[in-house]
């Protein structure tokens, strides 16, 4: 998945989807395969050019653009890449929504904080296979102890 | 909690101990539900008998609960918050431990270091798929959002060390 910065310059957000009709049923999700109210949360954006939007949302209308077909699987590659932690929040916020509604998604990262947030973990190294993991369910609990905050 | 966290709440105005949990749960957002919830007011207990914190006189009549009682800084407890406010403090990451563990296990041939380091890397990759999981739960840009961050950027770097561990062990191995 890339940043549809390129693509959107010159003809603005709602062109690149061939119709408005089409970029609202993305944005909105409502032609969309997964439940009501799980949108990228760009309905009021429709009809901005790229360069009016924040890099979280350019990754949004992205992610928008790779589900317009129902896809069974979304492949993302280096989704977080150029954003900075808000934006790299927001993005995994939304593909924790999409999960939550069915959808697949097979991430490529080199981010440890995105690579962590996924059900089943593969880690390749030049190559190579190195280490499977499956994470456990939310733990939470133990954070505390991590930055001093444990009862005495 | 360290006394001089309360202290420094208790900062900002006269407050009772509700008051100064609600700031304290502002400021650490999920984090702060881990808090034991009576601890606040065992502290102030301790505070008030060094006297660094005093209590307000309750209105004519009216009997003192714990819960609705008043807390002030005294002159020194105030004192306390500035020298504390200068201190330069930082939590010390036990990396030495980890690494002496590697190389003792390592000569006396007692276990692989690959898998001691596998073993540490899923546990901090699960701890950082909860830190990252409580950050996104938190509004963006709050006080919460904030601490979050860092416990998740100190998580990555752990990791990365990891990474670089398990390389130089691993080609060591297959050297020997």
């Amino acid at each position: 998945m890339t940043s549809a910065r390129p693509v959107l310059r010159a003809s603005g957000l709602s062109k690149t989807f061939g119709s408005g009709a089409a970029l609202v049923r993305a944005v909105d999700g409502v032609d969309l395969d997964v439940a009501p109210g799980e949108t990228v949360g760009l309905a009021d954006r429709t009809g901005f050019l790229p360069s009016a939007l924040s890099g979280g949302q350019r990754q949004r209308v992205a992610i928008a653009r790779a589900l317009i077909n129902q896809p069974m699987i979304v492949l993302a590659d280096e989704p977080t890449g150029n954003l900075d932690s808000t934006a790299t929040v927001e993005v995994l916020r939304l593909f924790e929504s999409l999960h939550e509604s069915g959808q697949t998604l097979v991430i490529v990262t080199h981010e440890q904080r995105v690579a962590a947030t996924a059900d089943r973990l593969i880690s390749m190294r030049d190559g190579a296979f190195v280490d499977q993991t499956r994470m456990t369910a939310d733990s939470r609990g133990s954070l505390g102890k991590l930055i001093g905050l444990g009862s005495e | 909690m360290q006394q001089e966290v309360v202290l420094a709440l208790l900062a900002k105005e006269p407050s009772q101990g509700y008051q100064l949990r609600a700031r304290l749960g502002e400021a650490l957002g999920s984090l702060g539900e881990e808090l034991n919830a009576g601890h606040i007011y065992v502290v102030l207990g301790r505070l008030e008998q060094t006297g660094l914190v005093a209590l307000e006189e309750p209105p004519e009549g009216r009997s003192q609960r714990a819960d609705r009682k008043v807390y002030y800084l005294t002159p020194a407890g105030q004192e306390r918050v500035f020298q504390w406010l200068s201190e330069v403090s930082w939590p010390r990451p036990d990396l030495a431990e980890f690494h002496l563990k590697l190389v003792a296990a390592t000569q006396a041939g007692l276990a692989d270091p690959v898998s001691i380091i596998d073993t540490q890397r899923r546990e901090l990759l699960r701890r950082l798929r909860d830190a990252q999981r409580a950050a996104m739960g938190e509004p963006d840009h709050s006080n919460a959002a904030l601490l979050l961050e860092g416990v998740v950027m100190r998580l990555q770097a752990d990791l990365r060390w990891l990474e670089v561990c398990e390389r130089s062990w691993a080609r060591r191995k297959d050297g020997s």
